[in-house]
């Protein structure tokens, strides 16, 4: 314990308290916070709180929480996840602006190229869940979701597809002409994704 | 009237309706029922408790918050802080601390919420050095150690 005349220390809070301090704060807060004293370094890099405010990362911005294998993430991971969005404005600061000015903005260079099968074409549409990992392609025949990986996680090669519905089954000897219109897809909650699909078309037999 | 007892043995003497803001003496007044007896209040100073009681006595008759309702989203959680709330906790950080012990012992979750809130608004923003000096904390990292914290942040800051 502190002598009278000392101020009281940082670590005079319990951890719960602390918990519910740092859960207030700012993922780019808490980084700061490690580097306070090695009580706080302690108590800022705790797996239950970033499992937690990733958890929320995920909920302020949006993102489909089955995107991160959250259970299975070591801190290092958890932290680089929830700085996503805080990297993501970094980045379009450092090479998207000012908009205009191409010189001042070079292009982005891409991590990886492939040409892995996805069947993107120009009669698909496709959608990147939120997230960056999960991506949803259309073609008139059919609908399949992609897992790319976790993100910061190295790329597996290929991608494996992880499900496909058949679109459309026709009879044989028809002709047909089928149109993709459109494909929305909405996260419902944690752990569902709702995928719409609007197509058109006459057929000929 | 309730009878409180502080760890410096000071005697208070309180209205029923003001500290039942205290979940943790209303649970006690139900389980004991009428009692002449001083509840005991050993992790709680009298100076601190004028403090609490300040809180209870301007929010007396305001609806007390349902016990188990989580009101905050997950995620969705602001540093908004209403201005009576603000000037009350504009104290020292030492006393700040011990409010917050003290709303967290006597289990009075909307000031233990307040106090949380300042403490976050306070460190919102600032650099670890900042925090240091506003909290009186002494940097007790070697250089080697402080290093390498730093590069772990920078890994999960940067691209």
């Amino acid at each position: 314990m502190a002598t009278i005349s000392q101020p009281p220390q940082k670590d005079d809070l319990p951890a719960d308290i602390w918990f519910e301090i740092a859960i207030l704060l700012e993922p780019r807060d808490l980084l700061t916070m490690k580097l306070v004293c090695t009580a706080l370094y302690k108590m800022f890099t705790d797996l239950d709180l970033w499992k937690y405010v990733l958890h929320a990362v995920c909920h302020r911005h949006s993102l489909f929480v089955p995107s991160f294998p959250i259970d299975d993430m070591n801190i290092g991971e958890l932290q680089r996840a929830a700085l996503g969005p805080h990297r993501w404005s970094k980045l379009l600061e450092r090479n998207a602006l000012p908009l205009v000015d191409k010189k001042s903005g070079p292009l982005l260079e891409p991590l990886v190229e492939n040409d892995y099968p996805f069947g993107i074409t120009t009669a698909s549409r496709q959608f990147l869940v939120p997230g960056g990992r999960f991506l949803v392609i259309a073609s008139r025949e059919s609908l399949g979701i992609w897992d790319l990986g976790t993100p910061g996680r190295p790329i597996t090669s290929p991608p494996p597809l992880i499900a496909r519905e058949s679109l459309a089954t026709l009879p044989e000897h028809s002709e047909m002409s089928l149109g993709l219109h459109g494909l929305e897809v909405v996260p419902v909650n944690d752990d569902t994704i709702r995928i719409a699909v609007a197509l058109s078309g006459k057929v000929t037999l | 009237m309730v009878l409180l007892l502080t760890s410096d043995n000071e005697m208070f003497s309180v209205a029923e309706d003001v500290i039942k803001r205290s979940a943790y003496i209303k649970n006690m007044l139900e389980d004991v029922g009428e009692s002449d007896l001083p509840i005991p209040l050993p992790n709680v100073e009298s100076n601190v408790l004028v403090k609490i009681l300040e809180y209870c006595e301007h929010y007396r008759g305001e609806p007390l918050p349902a016990s188990d309702v989580d009101p905050a989203e997950i995620g969705d959680r602001s540093l908004d802080i209403a201005d009576w709330d603000q000037k009350y906790m504009a104290v020292d950080q030492e006393m700040l601390f011990e409010i917050i012990l003290a709303a967290n012992y006597l289990d009075i979750k909307s000031l233990l919420d307040v106090g949380c809130k300042t403490v976050a608004k306070m460190m919102k923003g600032k650099s670890s050095e900042e925090i240091r000096t506003l909290f009186n904390i002494a940097n007790d990292f070697t250089p080697e150690e402080e290093a390498q914290i730093r590069k772990e942040n920078a890994w999960a800051e940067c691209r």
